[in-house]
């Protein structure tokens, strides 16, 4: 297998921000699955999530973009797969649903999110 | 030859027993909740003087575990359909890699852009008292900076 694969969420830690957004997250463009969008490089960001795209569990997957197709470099999505590998649109639609109701609760996909960060809180050192 | 063991009564070692309390999970869950509610007790005292400045302002509260966090706390700031990015103050609890200590840090930043509006230097400390002070005290510190919140949220460089 090749090396370990580390991309970063923009901004804070909350339930919400690691939540895809409904109707803007949720849908596809050129080059890109809907999801939680990443990247593999921090760039003019204060702060963000590192994530180690090895420790997603199941049925959340990382989807890099196609650049032949329009995506761009660098950039990726997380959402869950169906049995056939591909975004699951249903349940990247009721996780996307969720985000504004996760007080005391951490929805199931968000904390599979959560457990794969490797470091809290990035700070950009340049 | 013979050999004789000899026992010497040894004084019973103390050093660094506080530091049993919080390795592995002895804590019980009502620890952190409670310190969960103690952080978001604090928090929460930013909402007056918030919203005396943005009455439109609307808040949302939140934790999370996990990720190398054994607790994120937040309190969650908007100003709807300004298009200017939701200001998280929040506290995390990180243990240290060696697990020797806790780190408690805290501030003020972007949802999701990240920036940083203010940050709390963070204390590293041994033992569940130092955590629930050190805790506290940070808390208390974010809480006491309603116009940093403010500033963000009416700053419209701060866009989305």
């Amino acid at each position: 297998m090749g090396t370990r694969r580390f991309v970063f969420r923009r901004g804070s830690a909350t339930n919400q921000a690691l939540t895809p957004r409904q109707k803007i997250d949720t849908v596809a463009r050129p080059g890109s699955a809907g999801g939680l969008s990443v990247t593999d490089e921090l760039k003019g960001v204060d702060k963000a999530q590192r994530i180690d795209v090895d420790r997603l569990k199941a049925p959340l997957r990382y989807f890099p973009d196609d650049i032949s197709a329009g995506g761009e470099a660098g950039h990726g999505v997380i959402a869950p797969a169906n049995v056939t590998g591909d975004v699951d649109q249903a349940a990247l639609d009721q996780w996307a649903s969720c985000r504004q109701s996760q007080q005391d609760q951490t929805h199931p996909l968000t904390q599979l999110v959560i457990d794969a960060i490797v470091e809290r809180d990035v700070r950009n050192k340049t | 030859m013979s050999a004789t063991a000899l026992f010497y009564d040894a004084p019973p070692r103390t050093y660094g027993l506080d530091r049993l309390d919080m390795r592995g999970d002895n804590e019980t869950g009502n620890d952190w909740s409670d310190l969960r509610d103690m952080v978001q007790g604090e928090l929460a005292r930013l909402d007056i003087p918030v919203r005396a400045g943005l009455r439109s302002v609307e808040t949302q509260t939140g934790w999370n575990r996990g990720g190398g966090a054994n607790l994120f706390a937040y309190r969650t700031y908007d100003a709807p359909n300004s298009g200017i990015d939701p200001v998280v103050v929040g506290v995390t609890i990180l243990s240290d890699p060696a697990g020797e200590s806790y780190v408690i840090r805290g501030d003020i930043a972007g949802e999701t852009i990240g920036d940083i509006v203010f940050e709390v230097p963070a204390k590293a400390v041994v033992g569940w008292d130092q955590v629930a002070r050190a805790a506290r005290d940070v808390s208390q510190d974010l809480a006491a900076r309603p116009n940093h919140v403010l500033d963000a949220l009416r700053d419209s460089s701060r866009k989305a």
